[in-house]
Formats: structure tokens, C-alpha cells, sequence
């Protein structure tokens, strides 16, 4: 009951303080008429007895104030109170406060998105039911471990029985699909997976069913599950499309599933990635086969398993299997890695340096905001002192700002939140297409808490500071200083570090953008190998009747026959997998004559076939030997191509012509091959990587995949097209032209997401420039001001102009230097963090430091050259008589 | 609540409980009748007197209640609530067990 009643008179108090107050007074008022009337009583006159009784009862008003405290609410009171000063000085100095909102709001919205995105994408679990849980699992080498390959399907059935961390292991592998039987035929990215796939990642389909142990038999009838977005853009997002049938490549699979929209996996975690089509696996022949391994496992762990007991127990499997296939298994182990680390593996450095960047950005913009908070609190050291000597506390003072701050901060905050969202909003449209779980990215209350939180933090530390710093001035001094605008030595010194703190800030976020810049312009110069200009590519793929090798090999000839013979096209050529498109998967091959001794992993390279002009369709120079020609038949001499990496490495010294190799591991089921040529490298993997051997074989000694054309035109690329798709009809009517594009889309492609990094951490670094730009230039202008009588009666005195300026200058390039000199330090402790990320320059490159300092360097002068100026106008009357 | 050492505050808190124990009184009847009461030995201040009040007040120990004096001007009126006479009779007990002790330690040899 009690607590009841104390909580109405508390409510009460806050919500009716107008009527207890009122009768605060008038119980007051009654106190002091009862002392009044005893005074008369006694014998004084009216008029004296009142004075004596107000003497009597002393300071009403302090306490008034302490009746107040008693009811607990001053606090409120006074904030109520603050909130109004607040607002008051507010439309006092709407400028002031409207740019310091602005520049909270940009520094907290830009970091509010950024956050939201690594939040998004790096923190939060994958959207599957207990995602940590979820593990991918490869095989990888044990002298390079970033390289990883998948396991053999035989090999999967045995870690299925064998390991007993996992509550379940699905197995998934990339492949495509032509799809038929409509009038235009299309190609897919699909994936064979296990009957226990979606069941491992805890996801059911939209529609209809889930495939079921049964459709891993082999006898089974050919089903398949859509994705979401192919049922809508090729089944109209029919629901009698489940029950329907789908021709891949050229066999009838029956529909029985649509997964959900939201769900896109995709190993590598980039979208473009994402299958569109599930299969189920049906091992038959393939399921005693240990020979190449291709399926990726996906394993989900019972509860309470670790990575590490995980990885334990794969090595005691890993063991087991080397017993029975030492040459496999003999420098090689199975290891996993948690789903997510795949996920995000690529871009989680880039985000946290990017944090890391736009961190910068925020802390030089609140220094700014503090810089421009002290300098107007300053200017208050006056309003303040006559407050202090009414009986205002130190507290009560510091509060009213810290008050004022906090609004201020929470008015940044909510507009940054729509800075924020803003820019959230515009995240898919800024060409970050392979950012991993981008459809993932979304504002939620955690962002919106860190936001208002970071920005009241921001309002109130670097608000704080100044006003704690008046706070404690000595009132009498204040008031006498105060109209010298002066903020004291102290004041000063803390403008000096806030403007040393920018530069330094400024200086390592400049200097990243200016890494990167320099490993872009130098990737860009980098040889790719080949010459993207005048160059169109698209894939064919073999029509369903054209089947068997010779065939394909003639299917090819008459194609790139009649697609010589048309105006403008120089040369034709065709290759399995395109340069840059990715490194497809390495082979293992013999070099006669050179033993791999046992346990040492058997050597692979990267093969690709080829077929017509290709070397000189994409301008591949042919360092030694020869190219393919038409007599490279399949009755003639096996031949190969190898590039330059692969000669250097295997043959290192020696001619590669006339040696010999063979694909696959032992026992080899393909034919040794003569080198009779050696080509120049090929990025055919990122741009960044070194390019890895390549060995080529021409279409027609070969079991004839499908391959892609690329044409070479002395002028526009595209421009023959049309010719060229109406004699591939002549051809075959059926053959479909896929992903026709022009090599330099693929070029472009490569560099997308550099070039963004780059301009965004260079609009970052600008902001940066700027911001200190002006910081320096509002210490070194206000200190102008403070010492303009200083410089007046120099002026006065006869000092040349040459002292003034210097007199200026010097203070600007202290604090420059000393912001240089913090900011080179902190690149030195940071570079590792970005060293991953750039090309062939060091983080301590010296080029860009030396010149980020002097770019620094030059801004300084100039932020400096206004405030100089405007010393040397002081004209000395004027700056004396001010006083 | 008064803490313990605090023996001045909450003497005064005592004396006011045991001022309206009987009837309700406003602040000026208040102050007068321990002055009264006292011998004119304790001479409340205004100052420390209507904050006492408000905070006995917030504790719910005593309620206020605008009524007509006899002289018919409405004021303030405090009364004691129950548990305000608990918290007399607990103020009281600590202090007669205080003043005891003191009056052991000051009369000792």
C-alpha cells in the first residue's frame, strides 16, 4: 500500500508539478503570514514586522528548492528545464546547431550502415535453424591448405557410416543443366544433392516436397526442386508447375518442389552463385568411384560437438582412408570449417576494414563537432560565471549542457538513422552484386539502439568535455576574462589535440584509399594474358542430337567455318572455360620420366580444350613450338599445349617440347600427350592470382565437351551477331547462344569490386581531407581571433609581415606534424589488416606515405593561409581600441 | 530513511511524527509546539523544517490535507499515516536504545 502511495504522489509530482508547486508557495505564504502576525502580536508595526519575519524565514527561494529535492523529482524538473534551455539556444544559433546536427547525422548514418551490413552479413547467424551447427567439409593438401578439393562419392558414403560427430552428412555438387522442351532453351546452375540436403540445413520447400531417401535409388524416376526465382520468371509461378515435368539436359526429371524465396545457398556465399535447380544425386555407377573427388560435403553437428573434436575425428577418417588409398589420401587430409567462415570468408576483412575506414570518419567528425562545441562554450564562460554566482551548482551547469548535448546527439542520431536507411536502401543498387547474403541485409533493432546510443555517446563525450572543462573555471576569473573571448591555455591545448587527432585520422584513411589506389592502377596493368578488344563471346552448347566426339568436333568446325567467313571477323576460336571466368577445378596429370614419390601429392593443373583459333582469337602469344592445327586429329600424334608457369615449374631450364604427359592420376585412362607448344599465362581465375599451369588440348583428340565460341572483329564486337546467330541455325536449328557478352564485360566484371571498395573508401578518405581540413582551419582561425590584440600591437610595433604570417603558420604545422606523425604510427600498427587486401604493394609503401604527408602537409597551408590572412589585415587602432 | 549517524535529521523527523501523533497540525503549529513543548530549547528553522515535511510526505509516513485554520484561511495539514506510526514507534526505540548508551558512555566514572 505504501509503495502505492508514494508512487502516485511521485506521479503526481511530475505530472501536476504546476499545482504542487503552487502550493508549495502557498503553505510557504501561510508560514510566513502565521511569523508576520506573531511579530505584531509582539508589539512591532505592521510594515517592520513583515520585514522581520522575511529576515526570519531567510532564502525562501533555496528552500523552495530544497522541498523540491525532497520530492525526488527535481530531476526531472531540471531536465524538463535543460530540454527548454536546450531548445532555446538552439533557435538562438540555428546555424551552429543545424551543421552540427548534419555533420552527426552523416557520421552516424554512415556508420549505421556499414554496421548494418557486417552486422548483417558477418555477425549474424546464417538463416538456418541452429546455423552453427552447420559445417562444410573438403579435402584439402597438406603443404598448400588454402587449396581445397572436393571428396570422392565413394569416399562420402564412408564418411557418412564412419563419422559420428554429425547428426547428419548431405553431399552437393555444382553442375549445369540445358533446359529443353520450351521454345527458348536456357541453362541453368544446378546442383546434385543428397535425399538429405535440405533436411541437413533445416529447410523445407515452399511447395510441395522435400526428395526423399527413395530418390536416391538408382532406379528412381529423375526428380528435381526449383528455386523460388526460377518458378516465378520461367513456371509463371504456376502451382500446377509441381506435379509437371522438366527437361534437362535432354532427360525428363519430374517437379516435385519449390523452395522458398528468401532461401539462396551458395557455398561461396556469392549470389551469382546460387543454384537455381536441385537434383537428386542417384549415385549408380559413380558410387563406387574414388578416382576424382567433386561432391562438397555438408555435415550438421549433434549438439554440443566442437570444431575441434570435429576436426579430430576427421583426421582418424582421413587416417582409415589412407590406409586403403595411400596415393589419395597421402598428403592430403579432410578437414571442415564452419558454413558461415565459407560464407563470408572472402569479404569479412573487407567489411571490418571498411568499419574500420568509416570508425575514422565518425571519430574526426565528433572531434570536429567537439572542436565546435568547445569554441561556442567558450563564448558562454560568461552567461555561465553570472549563473555560477546566483548559486547555479558546478553540477547543475555541467548538466544543463551535458543536457543540451544529448539533445543534440539524439537529434543527429534520428536523422542519421535516416541517413542510414537511406543508404541501406540504395546497398543493391551500388553494384555490390557478390556480396555474400546481400538479400540478407536489413536495419533491425539492434542497429537502431547502436545508432541513438553511438550518437547520445557521441553528443555527450565530445559535448561533454567542453562544457566539464567550463565547468570547472573559476567564475570570478571567468567573469573577468570572459569578454577577451579568451577559453583559457587549457581550452586551447584540447583544440590543438582534437585538430592533431583529425589529421592523424585523416592521414591513415587517406593513405588506405591511396594503397588501394595504387593496387588497383597497378592490377590494372597487370597482363591478363590476353586481349579483351573487338572480342564477343557466348556459350554453345553440343543440340541433343549431336552426340559422341567426332561429331562434336565436326558440329564445332562448321561453326567456326561459317563464322569466318562473315565481313569483320578476324579469327574464331572456341575453349571450354573462359579466361577469368574462374579456375575450374585442378587435374592431375604424369610427367614420363619425373616419379612422384609416394606420399607426395600427384600434380594438377588447370585443362582446358580448345578448338579453332582460339590463341589467336584472344590474342594468347605462343612462346615456343606451335599452336593447334587442323592435323591434330584423333588417329594422329596426342598433343599438347602447356603455358609458361607450367614450363617454368615442371621443366625449370629445360625445353618443353617433345616431353610428355598424361592426365589423371594413376592408373591413367588417357593416352600420354606431346607438348608442342608453350603459351603465354592466362588469368583464367581472379585477376589477382598468379596464373596457375595450364595445360590445353585441342577438341579433336578429346571426348568433345561443350564449349564456348569467342569471335574476333575488327570492329564492334557485337556487331556481327546477328550474322553469327543465323549461321549457327544453318548449322542446327536447336543450338542456343548463351551469356553472349562482350570479353570486356568479363574484364570489367573482375575489377567491379575493387573499384567499388576504391570509391567508397576514397569518398571516405575526401570526407576525411575534408573534415581536418577544416578543423585545423577553425583552431588556427579562432586562435587568430584570441590574439588579435597580440598581433595588433605587434603590427603596431613594426613587425614585418613575414613574423605574422609565420606566427600563424607555425601553430597550424605543429599540430600537423604532430597529427602526421600519430597518424604514420597508427598505419604501422593497422597495415596487416589491409596488407591481405591489396596487390603488390606493401602497406608501408613509401610513395604513397610520402605523399599522403605532403598532400597533408600542402592542406594544412592552406587551411592556415585564411586565418593568416586576415591576421595581417588587423589593422592595430582597430585590434587596441577592441579591448 | 535516516541513516543512523544522522542524528540531527532524524531527531527532527521523531519530533515531527510525535508532534501530530495526537492530531493533525500544519507546519506553523508545528514548529510552535515543539518549540512549546521543548522549553523553547529547540528552535525548528523554517529551512529545514517544510523539506522535512515534503520528504516524510514522499515516504507516505505522514499526508497532507488543505483545511480551514480556525481562523479560516485554508493550509497545509499533516497527519500520520499507519505505517508512519510504525516508523515513530521504530524511531523511538533506536533512540531511547542511542540516548541510553550515550548517557552510559557519558556518565561513565
Amino acid at each position: 500500500m505504501r509503495v502505492f502511495d508514494k508512487l502516485q504522489l511521485r506521479i503526481r509530482s511530475v505530472f501536476r508539478w504546476r499545482r504542487v508547486e503552487a502550493e508549495l508557495q502557498d503553505e510557504l505564504q501561510f508560514h510566513l503570514e502565521q511569523l508576520v502576525k506573531e511579530k505584531a502580536a509582539a508589539g512591532l508595526p505592521p510594515i517592520e514586522a513583515r520585514q522581520e519575519a522575511l529576515r526570519a524565514m531567510g532564502g525562501i527561494a533555496q528552500f523552495q528548492e530544497d522541498c523540491r529535492a525532497m520530492r525526488g523529482v527535481s530531476f526531472w524538473e531540471d531536465l524538463l528545464r535543460d530540454a527548454g534551455y536546450a531548445g532555446r539556444s538552439f533557435t538562438r544559433t540555428p546555424v551552429f546547431f543545424l551543421s552540427a546536427i548534419v555533420i552527426l547525422a552523416i557520421g552516424v548514418g554512415v556508420n549505421s550502415a556499414v554496421f548494418t551490413v557486417v552486422r548483417s552479413v558477418v555477425l549474424n547467424p546464417l538463416p538456418y535453424p541452429d546455423a552453427n551447427q552447420l559445417v562444410l567439409m573438403w579435402k584439402a593438401v597438406e603443404k598448400e591448405p588454402d587449396k581445397h578439393s572436393g571428396v570422392a562419392p565413394a569416399d562420402f558414403l564412408d564418411l557418412q557410416e564412419q563419422a559420428h560427430s554429425f547428426k547428419s552428412i548431405a553431399a552437393f555438387t555444382h553442375t549445369f543443366f540445358d533446359v529443353g522442351g520450351v521454345d527458348e532453351p536456357y541453362r541453368v546452375l544446378a546442383e546434385r544433392v543428397s535425399a538429405n540436403f535440405f533436411a541437413t540445413l533445416g529447410v523445407r520447400p515452399e511447395h510441395g516436397r522435400d526428395f526423399t531417401a527413395d530418390d536416391d535409388q538408382p532406379a528412381a524416376e529423375h526428380v528435381a526442386i526449383l528455386s523460388h526465382g526460377l518458378w516465378q520468371t520461367r513456371f509463371n509461378g504456376r502451382m500446377d508447375t509441381i506435379g509437371g515435368n522438366v527437361f534437362l539436359n535432354n532427360e525428363r526429371y519430374a517437379i516435385v518442389g519449390v523452395m522458398p524465396s528468401h532461401f539462396a545457398f551458395s557455398e561461396s556465399g556469392n549470389p551469382a552463385e546460387a543454384p537455381e535447380l536441385w537434383t537428386a544425386l542417384r549415385f549408380t555407377d559413380e558410387r563406387t568411384q574414388r578416382g576424382s573427388g567433386y561432391m562438397r560435403i555438408l555435415g550438421r553437428l549433434k549438439a554440443g560437438v566442437t570444431q575441434a573434436a570435429v576436426r579430430d575425428e576427421l583426421g582418424s577418417v582421413t587416417r582409415q582412408f589412407a590406409g586403403a588409398q595411400p596415393r589419395t589420401y597421402g598428403g592430403e587430409f579432410l578437414t571442415a570449417i564452419p558454413l558461415l567462415e565459407s560464407v563470408i570468408g572472402g569479404v569479412r576483412q573487407l567489411l571490418l576494414v571498411l568499419w574500420g575506414a568509416v570508425i575514422c570518419v565518425l571519430l574526426i567528425m565528433c572531434t570536429n563537432l567537439a572542436n565546435m562545441l568547445l569554441v561556442r562554450a567558450t563564448g558562454r564562460v560568461k552567461e555561465l560565471a553570472v549563473r555560477t554566482s546566483l548559486g547555479a551548482s558546478h553540477w547543475r551547469l555541467t548538466r544543463q549542457l551535458l543536457t543540451e548535448n544529448l539533445a543534440l546527439g539524439l537529434c543527429g542520431g534520428a536523422l542519421g538513422l535516416a541517413v542510414a536507411f537511406t543508404l541501406i536502401r540504395s546497398i543493391p543498387s551500388m553494384g555490390f552484386t557478390d556480396l555474400p547474403r546481400l538479400h540478407e541485409i536489413s536495419m533491425d533493432g539492434w542497429v537502431v539502439t547502436f545508432s541513438l546510443v553511438l550518437a547520445a555517446l557521441t553528443g555527450l563525450f565530445f559535448g561533454g568535455l567542453p562544457a566539464w572543462k567550463i565547468s570547472q573555471m573559476d567564475p570570478q576569473q571567468s567573469m573577468q576574462t570572459a569578454s577577451r573571448a579568451t577559453g583559457g591555455r587549457r581550452a586551447s591545448a584540447l583544440r590543438a589535440i582534437f585538430g592533431a587527432v583529425q589529421i592523424a585520422l585523416a592521414l591513415m584513411l587517406v593513405t588506405g584509399a591511396g594503397l588501394f589506389l595504387r593496387s588497383f592502377t597497378i592490377l590494372q596493368k597487370a597482363d591478363l594474358g590476353f586481349q579483351p578488344e573487338n572480342v564477343v563471346s557466348f556459350q554453345l552448347p553440343l543440340p541433343k542430337e549431336v552426340q559422341g566426339a567426332t561429331r562434336a568436333t565436326t558440329f564445332y568446325r562448321e561453326v567456326a567455318e561459317r563464322i569466318r567467313q562473315l565481313p569483320h571477323v578476324r579469327s574464331v576460336g572456341m575453349i571450354n572455360y573462359l579466361p577469368l571466368r574462374g579456375n575450374v577445378f585442378g587435374w592431375r596429370f604424369l610427367i614420363r620420366g619425373q616419379e612422384t614419390p609416394s606420399g607426395v601429392p600427384i600434380p594438377s593443373a588447370e585443362y582446358r580444350v580448345v578448338s579453332g583459333d582460339l590463341f589467336s582469337a584472344l590474342k594468347i602469344p605462343i612462346r615456343l613450338g606451335r599452336g593447334f592445327h587442323e592435323h591434330d586429329l584423333p588417329d594422329s600424334l596426342p598433343v599438347a599445349i602447356v603455358n609458361e608457369t607450367m614450363a617454368r615449374r615442371y621443366w625449370p631450364g629445360e625445353n618443353p617440347i617433345g616431353k610428355q604427359l598424361r592426365l589423371g592420376g594413376p592408373p591413367s585412362m588417357f593416352p600420354w600427350l606431346t607438348v608442342v607448344g608453350v603459351a603465354g599465362d592466362v588469368r583464367y581465375g581472379k585477376v589477382e592470382a598468379a596464373p596457375e599451369p595450364t595445360i590445353y588440348q585441342c577438341l579433336a583428340q578429346t571426348r568433345g565437351p561443350s564449349l564456348s565460341v569467342v569471335v574476333r572483329s575488327d570492329g564492334n564486337p557485337m556487331g556481327a551477331l546477328g550474322l553469327i546467330r543465323s549461321q549457327i541455325r544453318e548449322v542446327d536449328r536447336s543450338a542456343p547462344l548463351l551469356d553472349v557478352r562482350e570479353m570486356n564485360y568479363f574484364v570489367s566484371i573482375a575489377f567491379a569490386q575493387r573499384r567499388l571498395v576504391l570509391t567508397v573508401l576514397s569518398t571516405f578518405a575526401l570526407i576525411a581531407l575534408f573534415l581536418a581540413t577544416f578543423g585545423i582551419y577553425s583552431v588556427v582561425s579562432y586562435s587568430v581571433a584570441q590574439r588579435t590584440q597580440e598581433i595588433g600591437l605587434r603590427v603596431a610595433l613594426g613587425a614585418p609581415e613575414g613574423s605574422i604570417l609565420k606566427l600563424v603558420l607555425v601553430q597550424g604545422m605543429w599540430i600537423s606534424m604532430a597529427g602526421i606523425l600519430a597518424g604514420a604510427i597508427g598505419n604501422l600498427a593497422l597495415g596487416k589488416a589491409i596488407s591481405a587486401l591489396l596487390y603488390n604493394v606493401e602497406p608501408t609503401d613509401p610513395l604513397t606515405i610520402g605523399a599522403v604527408s605532403i598532400l597533408l602537409l600542402l592542406v594544412t597551408v592552406m587551411a592556415c593561409y585564411f586565418p593568416a590572412r586576415r591576421a595581417l589585415r588587423i589593422d592595430p587602432m582597430i585590434a587596441l581600441r577592441s579591448e | 530513511m535516516a541513516k543512523p549517524t544522522d542524528l540531527v535529521q532524524g531527531t527532527l523527523d521523531m519530533l515531527i511524527l510525535k508532534t501530530i501523533w495526537i492530531e493533525p497540525r500544519h507546519g506553523w503549529a508545528i514548529a510552535k509546539r515543539i518549540e512549546q513543548i521543548s522549553h523553547e530549547e529547540l528552535l525548528i528553522q523554517q529551512g529545514s523544517l517544510y523539506p522535512a515535511l515534503h520528504r516524510l510526505e514522499q515516504q507516505a509516513w505522514i499526508t497532507a490535507e488543505w483545511r480551514k485554520t480556525e481562523t479560516g484561511r485554508m493550509a497545509k495539514f499533516y497527519s500520520l499515516t499507519r505505517s508512519g506510526r510504525r516508523q515513530f514507534e521504530k524511531e523511538l526505540e533506536s533512540w531511547t536504545r542511542l540516548s541510553a548508551a550515550v548517557n552510559l558512555v557519558v556518565q561513565e566514572g
